[in-house]
């Protein structure tokens, strides 16, 4: 799972690059293009988003922290490609709404939804082995004690 | 008696003479009007080419979302911003030919790019958005156009289109566009300080406002 926590955080150091070199009102208007929230909220949003999405990045390729990374990649991740899946119209020409993922002039599309499902799907099972070896370790710690002994608090 | 009728023979000749003479020095052989001049390339732009920061709009004359940007945020910007010479907005035609509910989108380019020919884009342009859902609909593309120019005007707009003086430039912008990887419209372009950025085509005014505040600021 290493290699899989190192390329994710990889994607997220990257999209957060891409939307902090540029306006972060480039940002806010594709948020807002979305239409799911009012305009003040979308802006606020583009504030924030390429921080957290670069402090989530450098948490996953560092391996720290990794049940709060990977659970807050993951429910970030659901909340993008949730978004996308409302706004994607497969035959349409006409205001194309951007993914907004790493900057604009990416329309949502099949290879767009099915690249962030991927990377959904990779920080999801990252999420789930971060708590299946969190209670091995505490399974482990436990084992470890003498029978007999209480368990020290 | 022959004496007499060949004098007055001889003097209604004179006469007659006299009258070709006079009306010749009375009446100038007209001269041809002038053939009217060969219009030059179309000019689609709005505002000041001084201007710091430029706009370019790829975009369908029948795509509804190009009419909302064009009511919703260019007719406030060229108050806003054309008029006071901060931006520059460039027409570019992208007609979608083969979806369906644009088959009039290359009609109504053509008519727009050679009214431009002759220094009549704007009000061509308004009348194509205001009109949107009356010639998608009818094909009335002339009728509409027709409706803005003098008789004169639309005359000359009409030669054109239908003699095929117009079609390379919108093939021109098109390819332009497709180059660009343009693959739906609006698609908006804006270059400020020597960097050109996407915006994104459905965005509301206070937004882009914002944004192009931004870039002046800078």
């Amino acid at each position: 799972m290493t290699g899989g926590r190192v390329l994710l955080g990889g994607v997220f150091v990257y999209a957060a690059y891409t939307k902090l070199r540029t306006s972060f009102l480039l940002f806010a208007m594709a948020i807002d293009a979305y239409k799911v929230m009012p305009e003040w909220m979308a802006v606020g949003a583009a504030h924030v988003l390429p921080w957290v999405e670069l402090a989530l990045g450098v948490a996953l390729i560092a391996g720290i922290w990794l049940r709060l990374t990977s659970t807050a990649a993951t429910a970030l991740l659901a909340v993008f490609f949730t978004a996308m899946v409302h706004a994607y119209q497969p035959e349409a020409k006409e205001g194309l709404i951007s993914c907004g993922c790493f900057g604009l002039g990416e329309p949502i599309s099949g290879r767009t939804l099915t690249r962030d499902g991927a990377l959904l799907a990779l920080s999801a099972a990252l999420m789930m082995a971060a708590y299946y070896a969190a209670r091995r370790r505490r399974l482990g710690n436990v084992a470890a004690v003498p029978a007999g002994n209480p368990v020290a608090p | 008696m022959r004496i007499r009728t060949w004098g007055v023979l001889a003097a209604a000749l004179a006469l007659a003479a006299t009258a070709a003479g006079a009306g010749g020095r009375q009446t100038r052989p007209q001269a041809k009007p002038a053939a009217e001049a060969e219009p030059g390339p179309p000019v689609k732009t709005l505002g000041s080419p001084t201007a710091p920061i430029e706009m370019e709009i790829f975009s369908d004359y029948s795509c509804p979302v190009c009419r909302s940007f064009y009511l919703g945020a260019v007719r406030p910007m060229m108050e806003d911003y054309v008029a006071a010479g901060k931006l520059r907005i460039i027409h570019r035609d992208f007609p979608l030919t083969g979806v369906p509910g644009h088959e009039h989108s290359r009609q109504a380019a053509l008519y727009e790019t050679a009214a431009a020919r002759i220094g009549k884009f704007e009000e061509v342009d308004a009348a194509l958005y205001d009109k949107q859902a009356v010639w998608v609909r009818d094909g009335s593309v002339d009728a509409v156009v027709a409706a803005v120019l003098s008789p004169r005007d639309i005359k000359r707009v009409r030669e054109m289109v239908e003699s095929g003086k117009v079609d390379s430039y919108v093939d021109q912008e098109k390819a332009l566009g497709t180059a660009r990887r343009v693959n739906s419209t609006p698609t908006i372009y804006v270059t400020s300080h020597g960097r050109t950025e996407l915006v994104p085509g459905n965005v509301s005014y206070s937004l882009l406002r914002r944004y192009l505040d931004e870039q002046l600021q800078k």
